[in-house]
């Protein structure tokens, strides 16, 4: 696939997640692509300032006045494979465009830490559509996990019918206790293959990137020996793991988490799959194998070995009496 | 004359009954080998599979491990070697004693060893697992009833659980038939070989 047409899959990608803020333009006018924007994190829980934690905000595409988004240089090269409008697209979508950033060490357009206040404010953006990446922190023997969030500048204040380009977010976040040294997690990758007729083009092994708060940890080559899948344990809890792979050539990636397992699908697509030749009409029907041992002939054999010995006993009397 | 003529009748008697006797030779040592494999196989297996426990409520969702097959039932069922072999798993049918590996890919050398996978996948619920008639494979599978128990275990220590569910009795021929519809599907030769018997199964 060339890069233009892979630019065409992630733009069409997101003009259907968006086509939803899309449909409003009309009542709110057009949108300034060059307008100085800005960015406010607000990290808290409850009423506890969540200080100190850095986020970083990557510019995926560019929106344009009639809010098209137009991808990004650094992200055209990304083949993604996300379709639809509910919140498992969505979650696919953050988690593979955050494998990529990880894994091609994309600079953030901007980052920063959280103030006293649990506040970040990023200046100087320009509109656009962003993935903001938060690393865990530590505060009072919790770590808290601020989840990754996709955004759009400007945002659509609904009340006044204009766009607002101060956008604020407060990140969904978990938290956990801080453990003992020995806390650990486990995490497992799987791999789908969604290649029906195309197999033959699946590489013999893939590479699976294992990161560690968004620094490279682990490499691991998967294949069919390995049943396509590798568990890693003993991982230190206080951190945020994710992974990426190797995208094979011709194939499409799209990356989820169901419990401790990372999904990362490859797919294929092809108008049709291949024609497969017509099986030559075989004169033989196709038959269920033969599962019974050849107990058959022992009687048949024993019988007639049984008649010749009595005719032969039976020759040989004759013959005396004769 | 005839005296030669009746010792020469005896003689061809006493060749058939040789032959008789050499293939029950033949087929004894085989099941016995079969057997031999199986129990070796199966008690091998048995000692690497963990079995997984029922996964029960977590209170941290994100900490669950929820198994390969359910997040991808399309998955090729893991395979492990013994001697050369590639098993799928176990197979117990506690009402006739069995307890028996099964192999991922069926082949007539294959089927001296233990029962192959002939067609599908656990995860797909459309398994169908051949075997031999052998005593200590498949010959006692005819006189399963509804109801009773089939439990297959995957390499990965996953339970299937099955009821039998019903008996039908197959012409060589009839492979679509006997590949579809089922969850799990045991099947036999009779006897005489001429037919195969099919135990079918529903996942509990």
């Amino acid at each position: 696939m060339t890069k233009s047409k892979r630019f065409l899959a992630l733009l069409l990608m997101l003009i259907i997640l968006f086509c939803a803020s899309a449909k409003v333009f009309a009542v709110s006018g057009k949108i300034d692509p060059q307008r100085g924007s800005s960015l406010e994190i607000i990290f808290r829980e409850g009423e506890k300032n969540l200080s100190d934690a850095e986020f970083s905000v990557y510019l995926i595409a560019n929106i344009t006045e009639n809010g098209k988004f137009i991808v990004t240089e650094e992200f055209s090269g990304f083949n993604v494979n996300i379709t639809g409008v509910n919140d498992e697209a969505w979650r696919a979508l953050v988690m593979t465009l955050e494998s990529f950033i990880f894994q091609n060490k994309v600079a953030p357009a901007v980052s920063g830490k959280t103030d006293s206040e649990g506040i970040l404010v990023l200046e100087g953006l320009k509109p656009g559509l962003y993935l903001v990446i938060g690393n865990p922190v530590s505060i009072d023997g919790y770590t808290y996990f601020a989840e990754t969030a996709i955004i759009q500048i400007p945002a659509l204040d609904n009340e006044n019918n204009i766009w607002d380009y101060d956008v604020s977010i407060k990140p969904k976040h978990s938290s956990i206790p801080d453990g003992s040294a020995d806390s650990f997690v486990t995490r497992k990758v799987l791999k789908i293959w969604n290649d029906k007729g195309y197999e033959f083009l699946r590489p013999k092994e893939i590479t699976v990137y294992l990161f560690c708060d968004g620094e490279l940890y682990d490499t691991v080559k998967l294949s069919k020996d390995s049943n396509w899948r590798h568990t890693w344990e003993k991982l230190d809890e206080g951190h945020r793991w994710t992974v990426s792979e190797k995208v094979p050539d011709s194939y499409k990636v799209r990356i989820t988490k169901e419990g401790i397992t990372f999904l990362i699908e490859n797919s294929i697509e092809k108008p049709e799959p291949p024609e497969k030749p017509e099986p030559p009409k075989d004169p033989d029907e196709p038959k269920l194998p033969q599962t019974g041992q050849l107990w058959w002939p022992v009687p048949v054999l024993f019988g007639i070995g049984l008649l010749f010995v009595a005719a032969g006993i039976f020759r040989r009397r004759g013959g005396y009496e004769k | 004359m005839k005296n030669k003529r009746g010792t020469g009748l005896i003689l061809i008697g006493a060749v058939f009954v040789f032959a008789a006797a050499s293939l029950s030779a033949y087929n004894i040592i085989e099941e016995n080998n079969a057997k031999t494999f199986s129990e070796n196989a199966v008690s091998v297996l048995e000692q690497q599979i963990v079995i997984k426990e029922e996964t029960g409520i977590f209170e941290n969702a994100a900490e669950t491990e929820i198994p390969d097959y359910i997040l991808n039932p399309e998955m090729d069922m893991p395979e492990t070697e013994i001697d050369g072999t590639k098993y799928i798993g176990t197979l117990e049918i506690p009402k006739i004693a069995l307890d028996l590996p099964v192999i991922s890919e069926w082949s007539y050398p294959n089927l001296k060893i233990a029962p192959c996978r002939y067609f599908g996948s656990a995860y797909l619920d459309n398994m169908v697992i051949a075997a031999h008639n052998y005593k200590s494979h498949f010959r006692e599978i005819e006189n399963l009833s509804a109801g009773d128990e089939v439990v297959f275990t995957d390499i990965d220590g996953n339970r299937f659980f099955y009821s039998v569910a019903a008996a039908e009795v197959l012409p060589p021929e009839a492979v679509e038939e006997m590949t579809s519809g089922w969850d799990l599907t045991l099947f036999t030769c009779n006897s005489a070989g001429t037919f195969r018997v099919a135990i079918r199964c529903d996942k509990k």
